[in-house]
Order: C-alpha cells, then sequence, then structure tokens
C-alpha cells in the first residue's frame, strides 16, 4: 500500500517535473523568438531579463544580450563611417558642379551689358539658388571633418551648469555626484549637451533632467518634449534624416560621431527615466 | 589694361570651371590659357612666358586625394620656380591646402569661390613676384635664424655659416 502510494507520488513528481520541463523549454523557445524578431526588425537593444532562469541559462542569456549590444554598437560605427564617406564623394561632386555656375553668374551680375537687361532677375535666381545650395551643401561638409578631440578630465557638473545657463527658460534637475569627472573633450561634449538640449526644447520640452549612474558610468540626459515613436526611434542618428520641417538631421548624427571619435556611445534609452518623455544615454564604448 | 596681369594659365580637366574662369578673369588678364589635362602643362609653360598657374588638384575621376595636383605642383616648381602656382582645392580640405603650401604653392581658393576672392588671390600673388628682398635682408634673417637654432650660441653659429664671430656680430645687429 505504501510503496504504491510511494510510487503514485514519485510518478507525479516526475509528471510534474516534466511538465514544468516543457513549460521552461517553451520559455526559452518564446526568448529565442523575441530575440530572433528583434534582430528582424534591426533592434539590438532587446536585452531580456534574466530572472527564472538556471546559471547557464543565465549566463547564455547575458551573452545574447550583451552580443546584441555589441552589434548595436557596430551598426552605428558602421553607419556613420559609410555615410561620412557617402557625404565625402558628394560634396566633392556638388561642389565641382556648382563652382562654374556661381561664378560664372556672379560675373555676369556685375557686367554692365546685364545690368539694364530683362535676364538679369534670371540670372540673380540662378546665382541666388547655386549659393544657397553651396551653403546647404557646406553644412553638411562638418560631418566629414571634425577636428581631432583633445581629451582632459571634465567637471561634468561645471560643465552642465554652464549648459543650463544658456536655456534658463527650462526646469533643469541635475543629480550629478560632485567632482564626476568625464574624460573627453570640452568643446565638443559641451556642443552634444547643447545640441540634445535643443533637440528637446524643438520638441517642446519644459523640464531636462541630467543624472549620472557612478556604479555604471552612465549619464542620462532626459526631456519631457514629445515622446519619439518607435518607427522614428530607429532613424534618429541617421544623417540626415529628420522630422523637422527645418531640420538638416545632421544634429544628432553629428554628436553621436563627434562622441565615438572620444570612445564614448550615445544611444536612446529604451525606457525613458520615469516623469519624462526621452531619455538619452551616454556611456563609455566597450573594447 | 593694365600690363601687370599678363598672362595666367588655367589647368582643370572640368571644361565648365574653365569657362567660368576665363569669364571671371576676362577682365583681369590679358591672355587666359586653358587646358583641360595637366599632362600639357610643361609643354605650355615651354612655349610661352606665363605670370602666375591657377591649378586644380584633383584630376583623375573618383580618386579625391588631391595627390595628382602635388605631383604637378612639384614637377611645375623644379622647372619653373619663379612662376607662383595657386591651387584650387575641391572642398576646404585644410590638410591638402597645407600640404601643397608646403610644396611651394602661394595661395590656394576652395571651390566654388567667390570671383572678388579669386581675383584679389591671383593678383597677389602676381604682385608678390615683382616684390624683390634686398639681399642683406635675406641675409639678416638668414642669420637670426641660425643663431636661434644654436640656441644663442654665438661661437657655434659663426661656424656653421663659416664666418668669424666680429662679422657674425656685426651681421646680427639689426
Amino acid at each position: 500500500m505504501t510503496s504504491g502510494y510511494m510510487v503514485g507520488v514519485a510518478v507525479l513528481a516526475v509528471m510534474l517535473l516534466a511538465v514544468w520541463g516543457y513549460r521552461h523549454q517553451c520559455l526559452l523557445r518564446d526568448r529565442a523568438r523575441l530575440m530572433r524578431d528583434a534582430i528582424r526588425h534591426r533592434d539590438f537593444s532587446f536585452r531580456l531579463p534574466t530572472k527564472g532562469l538556471f546559471f547557464g541559462e543565465r549566463a547564455l542569456q547575458n551573452a545574447l544580450n550583451d552580443m546584441g549590444e555589441d552589434i548595436e554598437r557596430l551598426v552605428a560605427h558602421n553607419e556613420v563611417e559609410s555615410w561620412q564617406r557617402l557625404t565625402r564623394v558628394l560634396t566633392h561632386e556638388i561642389m565641382n558642379v556648382m563652382t562654374p555656375i556661381q561664378s560664372i553668374s556672379q560675373a555676369y551680375l556685375s557686367d554692365p551689358d546685364i545690368k539694364d537687361s530683362p535676364y538679369l532677375d534670371g540670372i540673380r535666381a540662378i546665382n541666388d539658388s547655386s549659393s544657397g545650395l553651396a551653403l546647404f551643401v557646406s553644412n553638411y561638409r562638418k560631418m566629414t571633418q571634425l577636428q581631432a578631440p583633445v581629451l582632459t578630465d571634465i567637471d561634468l557638473d561645471k560643465l552642465l551648469r554652464g549648459v543650463l545657463a544658456l536655456f534658463p527658460e527650462l526646469r533643469w534637475e541635475i543629480d550629478v555626484p560632485k567632482g564626476v569627472t568625464l574624460r573627453a573633450d570640452e568643446s565638443l561634449l559641451r556642443q552634444v549637451f547643447i545640441n540634445i538640449v535643443k533637440n528637446a526644447v524643438e520638441a517642446d520640452a519644459s523640464a531636462i533632467g541630467v543624472r549620472y549612474e557612478v556604479l555604471s558610468e552612465k549619464l542620462m540626459i532626459s526631456n519631457d518634449g514629445h515622446v519619439i515613436p518607435d518607427d522614428v526611434a530607429r532613424e534618429i542618428f541617421i544623417p540626415f534624416f529628420t522630422t523637422k520641417r527645418r531640420g538638416s538631421g545632421i544634429g544628432l548624427s553629428l554628436s553621436r560621431q563627434i562622441l565615438l571619435t572620444q570612445g564614448m556611445v550615445l544611444r536612446l534609452a529604451e525606457h525613458p527615466r520615469p516623469g519624462y518623455n526621452v531619455t538619452f544615454v551616454l556611456e563609455k564604448e566597450r573594447r | 589694361m593694365n600690363s601687370k596681369y599678363g598672362t595666367i594659365l588655367v589647368v582643370d580637366d572640368n571644361p565648365a570651371i574653365l569657362t567660368a574662369v576665363r569669364i571671371c578673369l576676362a577682365k583681369v588678364f590679358e591672355n587666359i590659357i586653358t587646358l583641360s589635362s595637366p599632362e600639357t602643362i610643361l609643354v605650355t609653360l615651354q612655349q610661352r612666358p606665363v605670370d602666375v598657374i591657377l591649378l586644380d588638384m584633383n584630376f583623375s575621376l573618383g580618386i579625391n586625394s588631391g595627390q595628382d595636383g602635388l605631383i604637378w605642383l612639384s614637377a611645375i616648381r623644379k622647372k619653373h620656380p619663379d612662376i607662383p602656382v595657386v591651387l584650387i582645392t575641391a572642398y576646404a580640405d585644410v590638410r591638402l591646402a597645407v600640404r601643397g603650401l608646403k610644396n611651394g604653392a602661394v595661395d590656394f581658393v576652395t571651390k566654388p569661390w567667390d570671383n572678388d576672392e579669386l581675383v584679389r588671390v591671383l593678383k597677389d600673388a602676381v604682385d608678390k613676384t615683382h616684390d624683390v628682398t634686398p639681399l642683406h635682408e635675406l641675409e639678416r634673417e638668414h642669420v637670426r635664424k641660425v643663431v636661434d637654432k644654436c640656441n644663442g650660441n654665438m661661437s657655434k653659429a659663426a661656424e656653421l655659416l663659416g664666418i668669424t664671430r666680429q662679422t657674425l656680430y656685426r651681421k646680427y645687429q639689426p
């Protein structure tokens, strides 16, 4: 009787174990699917939690999470590089073509024979348009010609106060421990901060939150401007991508490029910090 | 027309640029010779007197390193060191411009240029060749450089210059 009972318990235990094992495998399979989908949609920051996993599985998941972030960094690197190359070639070609158009129209504009002729307006329009295009291209030129960074230890709090002073109309919440320094080029880093804040202002933000996490060495810059939709979030670092009517699409990609030359990464946090709609993360590039 | 600005040689493989330069400089230079290929620069220079050369830095299509321009610049400088060369660079590539200046170019303009600026740069280049530095000024400059190099050690400087210390002291006086 007792042995039968024992066998029953054992069978039940085995069955429960089998059911649990099956469900655990299903869970792992779902994770695999999730990651596969994320990668298919070029979202490499999937970072799945490791709770409820065995230690081996946890190690595997951590490795995959890290790999996803590494891929994201590599893609960012390559994207910037190939855009830079393309920009250089395009600039060269466009400027080559613009030169005679601008030069000849300018020469004709100052020619007394043209001054009183019916051709004057047309030639002026040609000259104005070509000057406009040349100016437009020279803005993009900045992408391909970044100055070499001069790295020093920057007092983060001091730098942020300097940026804050430029935007007194915003509500600032700075949570940076005193004495925290960042190894970077001061003027370039300031340019990046100003750019991020300017973007926030243009997205109707009224508050900026800056927080430095000492343990993970992450700097988070948040704002309460418009939420960035997922499909836009994927594109914001691509050069020339813009949602603004008069935007150039150069700011964030340039910022990312500036930071890359200093061994830092700029990315959008998956989830904004509580109380904010958008959070940018600035951290050291892992080698 | 001012005879000082006589003949300019313009070299660029883009015919539209050559047209632009011809129109822009028509009232500045008496003769404008245009070449669409750098290969004939040296032959042209042998046949005709030229006051200034405007040289494009990029010839081979697709390669914009400016290497071609630098090679031609050196070739011109070797045969005709007295003719000033002004370079045209495609975009504000400071490094390329500096390398050009180090290789003996007097100045550079970037595409697209402002006509007035182009005229000013070319006029300056021609004007400079007419300024002759007096010999004693060159000598004094050289002596100062050598003394600086020797960190003020007059004996060593005199030895390097192959003159006596007394002569050096005399030449070193401003």
